[in-house]
């Protein structure tokens, strides 16, 4: 995939949306200003490992093929 | 507040009731209010931190499911509160009365939170993977139709007791079933953080069927036995201590979280 700006903004919003959905809007958009210039496999590296902290590998799995498929099929292992 | 001072306020509660339950013993009846007023103690703590978890939740997935557990035990701490007015203060008969209202209450409010929670995370539950629970429950859900339901109607007691009586019974099975559903999300949540704020409540409701059980079991004791009256007292507030510590773990998750970004200079004020 293309990393253009759009897409990496694309990928905080997704992200963004599910750590609100676990934590709520405040901590939400914290992450958003601390992902961004980060690039797409940090923040994906990030939500990834954040999402199995928190609510473990399989819940995590779900969550991610929901709402960020294309972790799940580029580079996830979980 | 921090892990260190709610363990504190915790076992400061237990220490408290049991010093006035001693108290109680040696000195008379008259110290009765006090052993009762420092009950109170453990509902409140739980109903503070129920509303607390509920407004960092508020605008996540899990409010709902937050807020009518929360809304439960705010039930249950008016209900305490009614009671001790009732018994203590104004010493008329406790059932039936406006508190058995409140607490009757409590029990569709804590399934539908849970209901609400196992939906929202569409669990795959597996009958063959978690039969031992099953068995738990089913034995449960026995023991309360028994103990809490048939025996405790009475035919010289008036219609409405009867019924309130019965109504506590059905909500004891209501808390059975909703323990299963609590364990249901430990399993979904099962190597990650979120799994300990929903087991140590499935031991608060756990420890409430236990105590519910007990009085079910020795009712009139309990009114006589100052001593037995303590210990189902201690079951009951060491529910209401477990449900304020599932909240507070919650509540500490998203405040490490929120903690770790204002550490990379990143706080909720800046953005």
């Amino acid at each position: 995939m293309n990393d253009t700006q759009e897409n990496i903004e694309e990928l905080i919003n997704a992200a963004c949306d599910l750590i609100s959905d676990n934590l709520g809007t405040t901590t939400a958009e914290q992450y958003r200003k601390f992902y961004q210039g980060k690039d797409r496999e940090t923040i994906e590296i990030s939500i990834r490992e954040l999402l199995i902290e928190l609510v473990g590998p399989e819940n995590a799995r779900k969550q991610l093929e929901e709402k960020i498929p294309s972790i799940k099929n580029n580079k996830t292992n979980i | 507040m921090s892990k260190k001072n709610i363990a504190i306020v915790s076992l400061l509660i237990f220490i408290a009731y049991y010093a006035a339950v001693i108290i109680r013993g040696y000195l008379g009846e008259s110290w009765k209010m006090l052993a009762d007023f420092i009950y109170l103690l453990a509902p409140l703590l739980a109903s503070v931190l129920g509303i607390w978890a509920f407004m960092i939740f508020r605008s996540s997935k899990q409010n709902v499911s937050i807020f009518f557990l929360s809304a439960g035990m705010a039930c249950y701490f008016i209900a305490e509160v009614l009671f001790f007015i009732l018994e203590n203060i104004l010493g008329v008969d406790t059932t039936p009365s406006i508190a058995d209202f409140f607490f009757l209450l409590a029990y569709p409010l804590f399934f539908i939170g849970l209901l609400k929670k196992i939906l929202q995370e569409r669990v795959s539950f597996s009958f063959k993977k978690n039969w031992p629970f099953i068995l738990l429950a089913i034995v449960f859900i026995v023991l309360f139709s028994y103990l809490s339901i048939f025996s405790s109607y009475n035919a010289e007691e008036s219609m409405l007791k009867n019924i309130i009586l019965v109504s506590y019974g059905i909500g004891d099975l209501i808390l059975t079933v909703s323990c299963l559903f609590i364990l249901v999300i430990v399993f979904e949540y099962e190597g990650g953080k979120m799994s300990y704020p929903w087991l140590i409540l499935n031991m608060s409701f756990l420890v409430m069927l236990v105590a519910d059980l007990l009085y079910a079991i020795y009712p009139d004791e309990y009114e006589t036995f100052i001593y037995l009256r303590a210990i189902l007292d201690t079951f009951w507030i060491a529910s209401y201590v477990f449900f304020a510590l599932a909240m507070f773990r919650l509540i500490s998750i998203v405040k490490e979280k929120q903690q770790f970004l204002e550490q990379q200079g990143i706080g909720p004020d800046k953005i």
